[in-house]
């Protein structure tokens, strides 16, 4: 159980990163001199990730919004310099790039961002949390509330998540874990790649990954209908999908997502840590979502205490 | 949920109850006047006309007796679709995952493909008031109906003649209001297979004044007037009124979530309606039906267009068999939907009157928080044919379990 905990909180997969967390929570609040906070554009996980982060640094907190202008406006740019920040803590991708390529010569913590990589925010200057959830950490949670979990089903665009599976593959191959899949090139092929996977492959659960080539309004309820059907174990991407049928997800808190910027924030400019050396942080707090319902409608028995360290539980 | 059952049940016990107070049945009221048997003039004597009792009939009774037929038609026009929580999400490129975005709650009177989900129960507490307003593009505030005279005085028998050509202009003001309380439920029994049932619980008031006129016909060669309500056995006023409140006719409904494919709904449904509401007072049409019905929808994101299409089968008059149709769109923005459909209905066998109704309905949505949902509704006349009331409205709460 409490192993369980430390998992879901990723505190044992990313052990170094994790130490210097350790030593920044003890700041109750930021020591830097000012931090110029820019948020990309109005949006409900932007402001919870904000919330958290001013909640746990409180002062000297400058905010700026691009209200999603890419590449800001000439005055943003010109009020940032004058303030002349210890660090930018960009929250989301439109602000993290703004920072990169607009002002370059100031230290970026960037917050709120998927797949960083992709987006090039690499370099001596640059680092920041991503959004992403270790697949080793997914793995490792259905695994426990799924206890004869061998093999998982996911319907994929190589284009849009193949680096996901193939990393999922990886990790899956190392603990004893199968994933079988199919790929599809639209959204017309899903329903013949899941038939096809179900009629070919023994799985034993399906596994939504973030694709909306596989995933959209039409094709979900056919995915989830099936599962019912099979009465297998539909594991999603988001609550939301949780909410109305699926049976469970894995997600980050966005308020703690900001809360963990302060603490990076901290030990930056403070001078524990460096941005070269953090590169690209997990988000530290995974909120685990459960739909009793759809358990017990496949028949599948979930063990009190993963139901106990879920955030959200839908009866 | 359950708690609330047995209060909700008290209710309705209780407004059964206070039916029926009045001995005289409401479809009685139109034809009673005058004595229900025509009209009698003051006896025509000592002119240039043969001496007579003059005697008017309605040609007809078939007019009153259609209005009766059709006043409690319009308290079938319940809404009956549940509001399924549609489910609208879309990738958010920044966030790497999918959010949820403003859900359309379904239409108000016509369906969507949609079921609710195995195990889930939408209970719907409906409110509709209305007054009737029309009479085949008539506004019943001054309904005509003509008197004809007796063709049997003069001969030939068959054929009216001379004074028999004078009218009786009978002018009807009809003040029909209807208050209806409705308890619909549906229930998943299957992710594809919805059940439900609806019960209204009605209350007609009606009243009915009217004013008889004589008219000389162009064609009456007699110089002086022969007919006229002055000495004579009735007036040329009367009225009528009286009230019922009581179950009204019961529907019990089934839809099938038939296909279901990433571009299109289709889903069929049967719905049984019922004779349980007493006919003779407005209550129930007194007929037994029994409508299929082809439901296409099709959602784009927060927009749903639908299609309905049905044949309604009278069990007890074939020439009313008829077929239903509806078509509209719904749409959600936050937390409410807007709703609007044209709904149809055209008669087979028709006889002219109220065989094509078109209405249209249009309506909003608000779920305020939780699994509430608040419904406003208005529905309004497209044509002119049957009767009518300008403005129907209906407000609703439900709740999904």
């Amino acid at each position: 159980m409490r192993i369980l905990k430390l998992i879901t909180r990723g505190l044992v997969t990313r052990g170094p990163r994790f130490a210097l967390l350790f030593l920044a929570a003890f700041a109750s609040q930021s020591n830097a001199e000012s931090i110029a906070l820019i948020k990309s554009y109005d949006f409900g996980p932007y402001d919870s990730a904000i919330a958290g982060f001013v909640s746990a640094c409180g002062n000297g907190i400058t905010e700026f919004n691009l209200r999603g202008k890419n590449g800001g406006s000439p005055e943003t740019v010109r009020d940032i310099r004058d303030q002349q920040p210890d660090l930018i803590v960009a929250i989301g991708v439109l602000a993290a790039e703004f920072a990169q390529q607009q002002l370059s010569d100031f230290s970026t913590l960037y917050v709120m961002v998927p797949k960083p990589r992709s987006y090039g925010l690499t370099g001596q200057n640059i680092a920041g949390i991503s959004l992403d959830i270790p697949i080793e950490q997914q793995l490792t949670v259905y695994r426990a509330m799924v206890q004869d979990l061998k093999a998982l089903g996911v319907i994929y665009d190589p284009q849009k998540s193949g680096d996901i599976v193939e990393e999922a593959r990886r990790v899956a191959t190392e603990s004893g874990l199968v994933v079988h899949s199919r790929e599809v090139t639209s959204r017309k092929g899903v329903p013949a790649a899941l038939r096809a996977l179900l009629r070919d492959e023994q799985i034993d659960a399906l596994w939504m990954i973030p694709d909306d080539t596989v995933v959209t309004p039409e094709s979900f309820k056919f995915l989830l209908l099936t599962s019912f059907e099979h009465n297998l174990p539909f594991l999603a991407a988001s609550d939301i999908f949780v909410k109305v049928g699926a049976l469970a997800s894995l997600t980050p808190d966005y308020t703690d997502v900001g809360r963990q910027g302060c603490d990076l924030a901290n030990a930056v400019t403070s001078g524990r840590t460096s941005l070269a050396s953090l590169n690209v942080v997990v988000p530290a707090k995974i909120n685990l979502s459960i739909n009793l319902k759809t358990a017990r409608k496949i028949g599948l028995s979930i063990p009190d205490e993963i139901v106990d360290t879920a955030e959200v539980v839908y009866r | 949920m359950v708690g609330k059952i047995p209060r909700i049940i008290t209710a309705a016990a209780v407004l059964l109850a206070a039916s029926h107070a009045q001995a005289q049945k409401l479809n009685t009221l139109i034809p009673g006047l005058y004595g229900g048997d025509g009209i009698r003039l003051a006896g025509a004597e000592g002119g240039p006309f043969p001496s007579h009792q003059p005697h008017f009939l309605v040609d007809t009774a078939d007019t009153f007796n259609q209005l009766n037929e059709i006043i409690s038609a319009q308290i079938g026009a319940i809404p009956f679709a549940s509001s399924g929580g549609g489910f609208a999400f879309r990738y958010d490129e920044d966030l790497g995952t999918f959010v949820q975005v403003a859900e359309s709650f379904g239409p108000i009177y016509a369906e969507r493909a949609d079921t609710i989900g195995k195990g889930r129960f939408n209970a719907n507490l409906s409110f509709t008031g209305f007054k009737y307003d029309e009479y085949l593009g008539e506004d019943l505030d001054n309904f005509t109906v003509v008197a004809l005279h007796d063709p049997r005085t003069l001969p030939p028998d068959d054929v009216r003649t001379s004074f028999e050509l004078d009218t009786v202009n009978i002018a009807l003001n009809l003040d029909i209001n209807i208050n209806a309380v409705v308890f619909a439920g549906t229930y998943g029994a299957t992710d594809r297979l919805d059940i439900g049932f609806l019960v209204p619980f009605a209350d007609v008031d009606m009243r009915v004044g009217a004013r008889a006129t004589v008219v000389k016909s162009p064609e009456n060669p007699i110089p002086v007037n022969v007919h006229t309500f002055e000495d004579g056995p009735e007036s040329p006023d009367d009225n009528a009124g009286g009230n019922a409140r009581g179950l009204g006719d019961v529907l019990l409904r089934a839809k099938y979530h038939w296909l279901q494919s990433e571009q299109h709904n289709l889903a069929v449904a049967l719905q049984l309606k019922t004779a349980t509401g007493d006919d003779e007072d407005f209550l129930g049409t007194g007929d037994t039906t029994l409508r299929p019905l082809l439901i296409y929808s099709r959602t784009f994101g927060s927009f749903t267009p639908h299609v309905n299409l049905g044949y309604e089968v009278n069990f007890n008059d074939s020439d009313q068999n008829s077929i239903e149709y509806a078509a509209g769109f719904d749409f959600g923005v936050q937390r409410f939907t807007i709703a609007l459909s044209v709904l149809g209905s055209r008669e087979i066998g028709g006889d002219g009157i109220a065989d094509s109704i078109v209405n249209g309905a249009a309506g909003v949505k608000w779920n305020p928080f939780g699994n509430y949902i608040l419904t406003a509704n208005l529905l309004v006349p497209l044509n002119d044919d049957g009767l009518r009331s300008d403005l129907i409205g209906t407000i609703a709460f439900e709740r999904n379990f």
